[in-house]
């Protein structure tokens, strides 16, 4: 057993501080290569995924209408319940779906490509080379999950606010709500959510990809390294999610 | 500079906390050395060399600096003036030969990727390796993945090559032509074997005495 088969502890922080100095530092010659890297990385983690968004979209929006109208039927309160609603779809349920769905389905290969580098040596030759890893395997792919986040976001609003509104119609009050979405739903609610997506999805890939690539070298380290990375990664979802609305009150 | 390696007096951990050395060798700037060394020594040895293992007791000086000692940033740029390749090739599983190639040019020696795939092109050229360019590791046969590893450590003309049993598992005559291809890339030269090789002997200025680990766990002393 080598001095290097066994996980190294990290702080987080030191891995953000590194990673930001990474990025100042980051070659501009190496910048289309990046790109090509983002590129891919969002094909694959945005255009791939909206399927079963797609689905997960219906999933939550059908219910949410269907538990929501009979209680608000003849009260009088459509308005303020579908206001509400609204407001929660687009500040809070976009973005923590689309980075949930992020974690489970791109954050998990992440974390294993990474450990799997680490344990096959890749990631120690690229680096005795002078590739920073971070440089390499991280940045670009916190730009692209940041991406992906933020579009997966608006993509589950847009379904999810549509399939309330295909219910609001049926039920006879489609005029109404439109008009409630051209009021609730501003530029800067948008503009939020977008926001919210970026960072929130830089995070997502942020956490796996430390976990992974401070792995141990043994193949047993992979599943371990996916396991915490995936963990990491969802509690940096409700925590982030939590803060933003935190600020958002404030503001 | 007058050497491109100096340990002194080194131990370090070669097998859990079984301890390794102590070593004390110099290699000459501008010379082209090997050395015998076992395999969990040269692991340990490529380790101290990068900076990726700290030596419990000792001094590793290469190319004027220390590398487990340096932060990230230094130990980077002392790296980008070397050449390393490891026993275990380490080539970029998901990227073509190609591309394992230019992608160091690219990300850590100032290489737009058009002129990273002209040198890319030529050393695949030269060892005969061309046909394999667009092809992933994994379909690679061990010979392509090894000349691949050395090309890709050696492409960039460093000061400093160093090279951890690669070549042991080649034919004759294409570890020579390997070998006198990274040689004529790289100022000096440092090649870990696991035994004496005729080959290796005709081709290096001297050979290092060889670096022991301790008679525990099967490593000869």
């Amino acid at each position: 057993m080598s001095a290097r088969d066994t996980r190294r502890d990290i702080n987080p922080l030191f891995f953000l501080g590194a990673a930001l100095r990474s990025a100042l530092a980051f070659p501009a010659n190496a910048l289309p290569a990046a790109v090509r890297i983002i590129v891919n990385q969002v094909r694959f983690t945005a255009v791939q995924a909206l399927p079963i968004l797609i689905v997960t979209s219906l999933v939550f929006g059908i219910p949410l209408f269907l538990t929501v109208a009979p209680l608000t039927s003849g009260l009088g309160l459509e308005e303020t319940v579908d206001r509400v609603l609204v407001t929660l779809v687009v500040q809070e349920l976009g973005p923590v779906v689309a980075a949930l769905l992020v974690v489970v389905r791109s954050g998990t290969a992440v974390v294993a490509e990474l450990a799997t580098a680490r344990v096959t040596g890749e990631r120690d030759a690229l680096e005795s080379l002078g590739v920073d890893p971070l440089q390499y395997y991280v940045l670009p792919r916190a730009v692209a999950f940041g991406i992906s986040v933020a579009l997966l976001a608006v993509f589950f609003d847009a379904i999810v606010l549509g399939a309330l509104a295909l219910g609001r119609t049926q039920a006879g009050g489609g005029d109404a709500f439109a008009l409630l979405l051209r009021s609730a739903v501003t530029t800067g609610d948008i503009g939020w959510t977008v926001l919210k997506g970026l960072v929130i999805g830089a995070g997502v890939a942020a956490f796996p990809a430390m976990e992974g690539l401070e792995a141990g070298d043994s193949a047993t380290s992979i599943p371990v390294a996916v396991s915490r990375g995936t963990l990491q990664a969802f509690l940096w979802v409700l925590t982030a999610s939590a803060v933003f609305a935190g600020l958002r009150f404030l503001a | 500079m007058s050497h491109a390696i100096h340990f002194v007096e080194v131990r370090a951990p070669v097998h859990g906390d079984v301890m390794g050395g102590p070593w004390s060798f110099t290699v000459p700037s501008g010379s082209f050395l090997a050395v015998e060394a076992a395999p969990s020594v040269a692991d340990t040895v490529m380790g101290l060399c990068v900076g990726s293992v700290a030596p419990v007791s000792g001094e590793v000086d290469i190319l004027g600096e220390h590398p487990a000692t340096l932060l990230r940033a230094r130990r980077h740029a002392l790296l980008r003036r070397m050449g390393v390749a490891f026993q275990r090739e380490g080539l970029v599983s998901n990227l073509p030969l190609e591309e394992n190639l230019v992608l160091p040019l690219v990300f850590a020696s100032g290489y737009t990727r058009t002129e990273a795939r002209v040198e890319a092109r030529r050393a695949m050229e030269e060892l005969g390796l061309s046909a394999h360019a667009g092809r992933r590791p994994a379909v690679l046969t061990r010979e392509a993945r090894v000349l691949g590893a050395l090309a890709r450590a050696a492409l960039r003309r460093p000061e400093l090559l160093i090279l951890e049993h690669l070549t042991a598992s080649l034919p004759d005559a294409l570890r020579e032509n390997a070998l006198r291809w990274c040689r004529e890339r790289s100022h000096t030269m440092l090649v870990l074997v696991p035994s004496p090789s005729r080959v290796v002997d005709t081709l290096v200025d001297g050979w290092l005495p060889r670096l022991k680990g301790t008679r525990e766990e099967g490593l000869e002393a």
